[in-house]
């Protein structure tokens, strides 16, 4: 009786995720999408697969490129109805997220939704902050005793 | 020591705040009269509804109504900090031309007037203010090498600016030739799976000839599509269409800017004329729907393609899936075209801050040299 039950059970279940057989999810910034085909082309026949295309069923949905080749990509391009894009994305500081987030009317009037170094944002002013604390460190190191003293002169 | 290190960072200060906020042309003898500030819009109460959707700053300051607009925080903070610094930048401009209409020196975000002093009443000329330009050194008339270094900078910056623009220009036109293609291409593409065999043929001759006049003429957006017409020999007919089309499609197309002209234009005229010169260049979209329209006057053969040469397209075409090999690569070229464009905006937009310090640092010039010279 347990083995029917367990036998149903799966039977079940497989019927159940039957429809989803074969689609795989993915997502870019928090763009979700499903695709059921993979294509990955050499663009520039130099031996190196530097595009991926996603399609759902004969659809395509999405494509990212590989512009320096380095197996990370680095720009993305979301299609709707197959053939029109509507968003763009693309990583122009080699950390595989997108900073730059830009959104494609259907006039094609591009309209930049976010750009995480003109916001201020990225490894650039990390740097500057890296930089400034070295400095303060170093002058705080270089007058220590100074400091000390007067502090404990102070007391 | 530490009152050593104190007096220095002081000094550092001051130095600092004088050379930030003291006005270039402080210098002259002339007396302030005035001064008029520029002032930003406060961005909560004159911008925020005013000129943007509420719901976006809702959602950038209070992280309210994000889902009504579809937008997370970080991006609709993005938008709004664009956008406003855009309105500002605009407001900017116009409060400097109405300055220097006016006759004022604009400087750290403010416009000053001057009154003259008794000398440069008496020694500069009458229409000095006005027309300062006219006795300085930028003048076409002057050769370059014997020009104010000031000015020769600002011949240099003039020119890297209107080179700029007619890049801007070119890329922006191959934008909307390869867009104007692309929706050709989806009217290609609909007919093929449709088997409609007039539209079919149509948009494929319009794409062979716009792609040929692209190639033939140098454009940059030749390249992309050329592939389509990259078909197996034995499709005969259409061969020796695409022939004929290639030998009819003009070997240099009328709708390319004479760039000669414009930059002589640019570079003999004063700043704000040149400006105007270089956004008179013309509209790139305007210049791509010519191509197009061209291509819709030219007489296309009538080919009388067999059903066996429609199957080879589909299966060349469509089932291979080159129509979208062309698709995204057509797409990736134009956010290049796009990106570039963008950098070269941006440089001019630097470029024209800078002709006009150079501007007020030759008037400046001018104005002391005629001082100097003046026995008065």
């Amino acid at each position: 009786m347990q083995k029917i039950t367990f036998t149903i059970a799966i039977i079940a279940a497989a019927a159940l995720s039957a429809p989803f057989a074969g689609f795989a999810k993915e997502g870019v910034a928090g763009y979700l999408f499903e695709y059921d085909q993979k294509l990955e082309t050499d663009t520039n026949g130099n031996g190196v697969n530097d595009r991926t295309s996603y399609y759902q069923g004969d659809r395509l949905v999405w494509t990212a490129y590989d512009e320096d080749e380095n197996g990370a990509a680095d720009l993305w391009f979301r299609f709707k109805n197959g053939d029109t894009v509507d968003l763009e994305l693309a990583d122009r500081d080699g950390d595989g997220e997108p900073d730059l987030i830009t959104e494609v009317s259907s006039a094609e009037k591009a309209e930049v939704i976010f750009d995480e170094q003109a916001a201020g944002g990225g490894a650039s002013s990390w740097w500057v902050y890296a930089a400034v604390a070295a400095v303060m460190l170093g002058v705080a190191v270089f007058y220590r005793k100074e400091l000390l003293s007067r502090f404990a002169a102070g007391k | 020591m530490f009152a050593k290190i104190t007096i220095l960072s002081l000094l550092a200060g001051l130095f600092f705040a004088a050379a930030v906020f003291l006005p270039a042309g402080e210098v002259s003898a002339e007396k302030l009269t005035r001064t008029v500030m520029f002032e930003k819009p406060d961005i909560r109460d004159d911008f925020c509804g005013a000129r943007i959707d509420y719901r976006i700053c809702k959602c950038a300051r209070h992280n309210e109504m994000c889902e009504d607009i579809g937008r997370e925080r970080h991006i609709a903070n993005y938008i709004l900090n664009a956008k406003y610094n855009a309105h500002v930048a605009a407001l900017r401009a116009s409060f400097i031309a109405s300055c220097h209409a006016a006759g004022g020196r604009f400087s750290g975000d403010a416009c000053r007037y001057f009154e003259k002093t008794g000398k440069e009443t008496q020694c500069l000329p009458g229409d000095f203010e006005r027309n300062w330009k006219k006795y300085s050194d930028i003048d076409d008339a002057i050769p370059v090498p014997e020009r104010s270094a000031e000015a020769k900078e600002h011949y240099e910056a003039l020119s890297k600016m209107v080179a700029n623009a007619e890049a801007v220009f070119l890329l922006e036109r191959d934008m909307e030739i390869d867009r104007r293609m692309r929706l050709e291409m989806k009217e290609y593409k609909q007919a093929l799976a449709n088997n409609i065999k007039t539209n079919l043929l149509k948009s494929f001759w319009r794409l062979a000839w716009i792609t040929y006049d692209n190639i033939q003429s140098g454009r940059a957006s030749g390249g992309t599509f050329e592939k389509m017409y990259d078909l197996p020999s034995h499709v005969e007919s259409v061969a020796a269409y695409i022939k004929i089309v290639r030998s009819v499609t003009p070997a240099d197309s009328a709708i390319a800017i004479n760039t000669e002209k414009v930059s002589g234009k640019v570079k003999s005229v004063g700043l704000s004329a040149a400006l105007d010169a270089l956004e008179s260049v013309g509209d790139p979209a305007t210049v791509a729907t010519t191509l197009i329209s061209e291509s819709i006057k030219q007489t296309f053969p009538s080919a009388d393609i067999t059903p066996e040469e429609i199957e080879i397209l589909k299966n060349q075409h469509l089932k291979n899936k080159l129509l979208d090999d062309i698709l995204q690569e057509s797409y990736r070229k134009n956010a290049e075209r796009r990106r570039k464009a963008d950098a070269l905006a941006a440089e001019n937009e630097r470029l024209k801050d800078l002709l006009f310090v150079l501007e007020a640092q030759e008037r400046e010039r001018v104005h002391n040299e005629i001082l100097e010279s003046c026995k008065k």
